[in-house]
């Protein structure tokens, strides 16, 4: 039998970044997550990001945008689970929306390729859609 | 023919896994398998719906027609 199942997802990062002296795996997925999303919106990673009134709040990781200069902020709660926060007052809401969901579509992607490998399947990545009026989705594809 | 496990990820991060070439109820156990491995990868994933394919679609993949199978009469 082969079946098409269809899943929600949530984040959930290891509550420490070091396990050992090392940065856990979780985190550096995130890292990744978050550097591909910058590079693919013209933007870059820092750790800050900052309201209408200018005030900066330091997180985890966050990416600030040309589009959104003001960033989206990736903060990792003591739980590990991962809340996003920017301040989109002002018409920022779907700028914003994009980034947030950009990241977790990357982080994902990434973690689905990363368990497929450890599965022992071979693994290839691509992108669909995309275009004009068209929702992008990463497509990854592991052979046994 | 090749066991595949395609998987679209949607803008959010939910995802469709489309088990291919699994023999009975195997791609079950493979998705159980994968979605633990997610979980260690920081990905927690909640089933929404789970759909057998259509004979069509079988086919489309395996170039083989499915069979229909009447069950076999048993007697009491």
């Amino acid at each position: 039998m082969s079946v098409i199942s269809s899943y929600r997802t949530r984040i959930r990062l290891s509550p420490e970044r070091l396990v050992g002296g090392e940065v856990d795996p979780t985190w550096r997925l995130m890292e990744e997550a978050v550097q591909a999303a910058a590079d693919e919106l013209g933007g870059r990673v820092t750790d800050r990001i900052t309201d209408y009134y200018g005030r900066v709040t330091v997180c985890d990781f966050a990416v600030v945008t040309p589009e959104f200069p003001r960033g989206v902020g990736v903060r990792v709660e003591p739980s590990g689970e991962v809340v996003f926060i920017y301040d989109h007052y002002g018409g920022y809401q779907r700028v914003g929306a994009e980034i947030r969901e950009r990241i977790a579509q990357n982080y994902a992607a990434l973690a689905v390729a990363r368990a497929l490998e450890q599965m022992n399947y071979s693994v290839e990545i691509d992108e669909a859609g995309g275009g004009r009026g068209e929702t992008r989705a990463v497509v990854v594809r592991g052979t046994l | 023919m090749p066991r595949e496990i395609k998987v679209k990820v949607r803008p959010g991060g939910s995802v469709e896994a489309d088990f291919r070439g699994f023999a009975g109820d195997d791609c079950l156990e493979e998705a159980e398998r994968l979605a633990g491995v997610l979980a260690r990868f920081g990905l927690e994933v909640d089933p929404v719906r789970a759909r057998k394919k259509t004979p069509a679609e079988i086919e489309a993949e395996t170039g083989v027609e499915e069979e229909e199978r009447d069950r076999v009469p048993t007697r009491e």
